[in-house]
This record gives structure tokens, sequence and C-alpha cells, in this order.
């Protein structure tokens, strides 16, 4: 990076430093920690939601997978606005009713302790991990891009985040995270800027359209109703609509969020901000990967996006392998962008559909052959390492670090930051109330004072911060053990919504029931991602519904209010 | 003990179904609001779908 490029990077991470000192003042006692003492507008709320969600990978690992797939990724979001709604119309009022701190408190209210107990529980261990999978992923790409020590991006994340955490609590987060939302829209605003300025001169926006769709890069929605195809229409609304809703609604990580509003209005228009603009801000990030592509129509891409797993293969035995894939991944690319450039003469001089389609075929032709030989150099990396190849999450930071200009390259840098540390710092303040408010207060001492619990929430903040830090610096070592840490929410998430919906929706059900409807819809859920090949988002519609049928069968005669039960 | 706000979220949930009738920026009341977010996902399929179809000519 550039001198230009450094300021930049240190003007932010000073902004969001001072920035966040000076929210964290307005704290005042526990709940001031944890809910911002409920005062927030919907607007802070609302940003806050969509940063805590869009996570460093969900940026650059979006937009590589757009890369190699189009957009069809856009079909998990389809179902969230209606999610929304929902929220909006069932949870949240259930959640102000009762007055809580955490979304398990309120199963405690409505079920039992033990139940209260296993799904915060559930939640820590999967967001506990899940916070170093969040300052690792994203730590490792940009020390291979940036050429770094990985400890050194881990360290300046880490440290930043949990220290402007500890001090301001919910309220600096919050803030945080909307400045680091707003940069993350002009950083989207930024990338695709320079992606039209990297095109040749003579290539437009209709060339663009044109060359993405030889592929069918532009394919948004797959009507297929095969379960193991990763993402159609059905399990976009379906499985994306159980899984927005497990997300955002049993997640302490956002759940807290809208806690944390003046009113209940205030949480639901903050539901419903993000109803209306999720859906496009991840049109627009699939899109920088749908133009990545067609960029690489006109320069030469490298085979493998990430550096160091190159370095990895030509130091095998099997080098030589790669190395004839590269010559043939090169000669491939050579062709095509020529006959990408006729094609884009032959548009721009408005010859007959009849002369453009045979450029077409061609084009489609290489296009088919540059990605099986992605494949296949992919499949041999895969075999040496050990490990899947992650190389997706290279496929956009590489290219800033190869193309874009002094100062907006420091600025997208900072964007990749900022998106891991607004959902590393909402997850910090998520697991620090659920372990204070659901085990130290609940079993361990139930008498201290509200100085006290603030001393020991920082204390925990910190800790949990330390053990993401520490996990992030190890999980290298970790191997393919990595991407079964990555899935462990996945199996979490429709049970645990399973248990909400039980207690929200079926009057008479109990709390045996739902614990053993719990205990059911987890060993389900394991069984199903064991043994069969059903895709991921589908997880989620088999935790909730045998939750549901369990907690129905073995449902009572009564019904207790939640809000009126001590 | 840790200080909760209580009372003013008691308040608020007594006017939570107040608030069900009453006006949000340009929608009457939230059901409004609700259809609006249901259309708005409807079309946004529906554009979708369209771009597909449209954008997408890998069988000429």
């Amino acid at each position: 990076m550039s001198t230009v490029d450094w300021i930049v990077f240190a003007v932010y991470f000073s902004g969001v430093i001072g920035f966040a000192y000076h929210q964290s003042r307005k704290n005042v006692g526990v709940e001031g920690f944890f809910l911002a003492n409920r005062r927030l507008g919907w607007g802070a709320i609302g940003l806050s939601v969509m940063a805590t969600q869009a996570s460093a990978i969900t940026y650059i690992g979006t937009t590589g997978q757009a890369f190699d797939d189009g957009m069809e990724f856009i079909q998990v979001y389809l179902a969230q606005p209606i999610a929304m709604i929902i929220l909006c119309t069932v949870f949240v009022p259930f959640f102000y009713r009762a007055k809580i701190f955490t979304a398990y408190e309120y199963l405690e209210r409505r079920f039992d302790s033990k139940t209260r107990s296993l799904t915060s529980f559930l939640f820590l261990m999967s967001r506990g991990l899940a916070a170093g999978i969040v300052l690792y992923a994203p730590a490792i790409v940009l020390s291979v891009i940036l050429g770094w020590d990985e400890t050194v991006t881990i360290l300046i994340m880490g440290v930043i985040t949990v220290a402007y955490t500890m001090l301001g609590g919910i309220t600096a987060v919050i803030w945080t995270d909307v400045v680091q939302m707003l940069m993350m829209f002009v950083g989207i605003g930024v990338a695709l800027a320079a992606l039209f300025n990297s095109l040749p001169p003579n290539v437009g926006f209709g060339d663009v359209v044109y060359i993405g769709g030889i592929r069918e890069m532009w394919t948004s929605i797959d009507l297929s109703w095969d379960p193991t195809n990763r993402y159609t229409i059905w399990s976009g609304l379906i499985g994306g609509l159980f899984l927005a809703l497990a997300y955002f609604g049993t997640d302490q990580s956002q759940v807290q969020r809208y806690l944390t509003a003046s009113s209940l209005r205030q949480s639901r228009l903050a539901l419903i901000f993000n109803a209306f603009f999720k859906v496009p801000m991840q049109i627009f990030i699939l899109m920088i990967g749908v133009l990545l592509y067609v960029f690489y129509h006109f320069e030469k891409p490298p085979l493998v996006f990430n550096s160091a797993e190159v370095a990895q293969v030509t130091a095998s035995s099997r080098a030589d392998e790669f190395t004839t894939l590269e010559i043939q991944h090169e000669e491939v690319h050579e062709l095509r962008r020529s006959a990408t450039l006729k094609l884009v003469e032959a548009r721009a001089d408005q010859v007959t559909m009849s002369a453009i389609q045979p450029l077409q075929r061609e084009i489609a032709g290489y296009d088919e052959e540059l990605a099986t030989l992605r494949a296949q150099s992919k499949a041999l990396i895969s075999e040496i390492r050990g490990a899947s190849s992650n190389d997706v999450n290279y496929v956009f930071p590489s290219y800033l670090i190869t193309y874009v200009p002094a100062g907006f390259l420091g600025l997208l840098i900072a964007v990749i930051f900022a998106a891991a540390m607004s959902s590393l710092d909402s997850e910090l303040t998520a697991l620090s109330s659920a372990t204070v408010i659901d085990f130290y207060q609940r079993h361990f001492k139930d008498d201290g004072t509200d100085q006290h619990y603030l001393m020991v929430s920082r204390i925990v903040t910190l800790a949990w911060g330390g053990f993401a830090v520490l996990f992030a610096l190890y999980a290298g070592q970790l191997g393919s053990l990595i991407e079964a840490v990555n899935q462990v929410g996945s199996i979490f998430y429709g049970s645990l919504l399973g248990v909400f919906l039980l207690a929200f929706l079926v009057k008479r059900s109990t709390a045996t029931g739902a614990f053993v409807g719990l205990l059911v819809g987890l060993g389900s859920v394991i069984m199903v991602s064991l043994f069969t090949e059903i895709a991921w988002l589908w997880y989620n519609v088999v935790g909730t519904v045998i939750v549901m049928i369990v907690g129905i069968a073995l449902q009572g005669d009564e019904w207790q209010d939640p809000a009126t039960s001590s | 003990m840790i200080q909760r706000t209580d009372e003013k979220c008691s308040n608020e949930i007594e006017s939570a179904d107040k608030d069900e009738d009453t006006r949000i920026g340009i929608f009457p009341s939230w059901r409004a609001l609700y259809i609006s977010v249901l259309l708005y996902t409807l079309a946004l399929i529906v554009l979708l779908y369209t771009l597909t179809e449209l954008l997408n000519h890998s069988d000429i």
C-alpha cells in the first residue's frame, strides 16, 4: 500500500476509536452497557443490524462466489423481507412484553431454567467459535494479499474491537457499526466505479451485461426443485425464511440490537429498514463479482488467486501438474480475450446477430474451459492441502491490490476491516450479555450491585475477545476442522427457532416439550447433515419442524403468559 | 440488582396496540407497511426473474 493508502487507513481507524470513545461516555449501568438504556432510534439500529450480518467474508467471499457462479446466491436473501414482517408482528412484541436482556431469558419466563440455559449455552458455543472465525477468515486473506504477518492483521482488528466494545458497550458498538456500514456502502460504490473504470475504453455497460450473459452469470432465480441444489428460489424462500427467522429472532447478536430501541415502533422500523435495503445491497455486492468476471476477460486472471495456496502447490511433488494447468489457462485466456474484443467491436459496429453468434459460442466454449481448469486446480490444491480450497475469498482482494489506485485501495481495505470488526463487536456484546445475564447472574450471583455486574460484563467482554483472538491466531492449525466449526451455527439455528416458535405460537406447549423437542431437533439435523445430501439451507426447516412436532405432541393443558410470570 | 427500565417497557407495551393504527411516514398503518414489504419482495423476485430471462443468452 502507498503512503496515501496508509493515511486513509489511519484516519479511518482513529476516527472509529475516537467516535466509540465519545459514545461510550453515555453508558450508565448494565442496562446502558448491554441495551444502551433502551433509547436508540431505528436508523442507527437498522444500520447496526445490517453491519452485524455483513461480515468481511460476506463482503469478499460473496464477490468471489459471484465471480465463479454468478448472481444465484441472491436467492438466499429473498425471504428476508418476509422474515422481517414475521419478526415485527410475532417476535419483537413478545420480547418487549417480557422486558428481557437476552432472547434466552424469555424462554425461562415461558418454559423453565434448563431450556433457557441450554439455548443460551448453544448460542455461546456457536457464536464463541464464530467470533474467532469472523476474525480469522478475513485476517488470513488480508495477510496473504497485503503480505503482512497474519498475527498483525488479527491483532489490529481484535485489539481495537475488543477495546471499544469493552469500554463503550452496545452504544459504542452500534454507533461504530453505523460508521462502518456507511463505509461499506461507499466501498461498494467505489468498487463498482473502479471496476468500470478498469475496463478497456471501448467496453460499455451494454457489453458488460452481454458478456456476463454468455455464461448465465445473471441467473438470479432458479426455479428447479432439486433439494441437493444449494441455491434455488425454493431453498431461498423456504430455507432462507427459516434461516432469517432463526438468525434475527433467536440469535442474541441480533435480538440485542433491537432491544436497544427507544420504543417498539423504533425496533420494528429498524427491521423494516433491513427488509427494504438488505437485498439491494447484496445485489450490488454480487454485481461486483460478476463485473470482476467480465473484467478478467480483458486482463489475465491468475489461475488461483490465493498466492499462499499457489506457493504450497508449487512446493509440492505435484508442481508440474499445476504448471501445466497454468500454461493451458494462459493460452485459453488469450483466445477468449481476443474473441471478446472482436465481439465488442462487432456489437459497436451493429453487425447482425448471425455474425455475433459464432463469437459468442466461441467465448462460451473458452469460458467453460477456463472454469474447468480452475476447478481442476482447486481440486489439486484440496488434495495437497487435505482441506478444500477457499480461493473465492481471494478474488476481490487480489483485484484490489493489483488494479485499484492509491487512496481508494486504503479505503477499500479499511472497508474489509470494518466489515469484520462490525460483526465481531456485535458478537462480543452478545456473548458477554448471555454469559453475564443467563449464567453469572442467574446461577452464581443474583444479589450483586449494578456496578458489580457492569465490571463483570467488561471482564467477560475482554475474556470473549481474548478467546476470539487466540482462536483466530491458532485457527490455521485446525486444518479442515475449521470448516466443521464454521458449520456449527447451521446445525443449531433451526432447532432454536423451533423452541421460540413453540413459545410464541403454541399456547399449551410445555417446558418438557420444548426441552425434549430441542434435543430431538438437534439430533435430527445432525443426522440429516451427516447422512444426506440435502443442501444446508434446508437444515433450518428440518430442525424447526421437528421441534414443533415434538413440542406439540408433548403439550399440556394450561398456558402461562410470559409477560405476567415471574 | 441490575436496574431495568421496567416501567418504561410497560408503558411501551400498553401503547403497542394503539401503535398498530398510527401513521408510519407515508404508510397509513403497520398493516399497509407490511403489505408494501410483501409487494416489494414480490416485485424484486419478478424483476430478478425477468433479468435472468432477458440478460442470459447462452442458448443462442
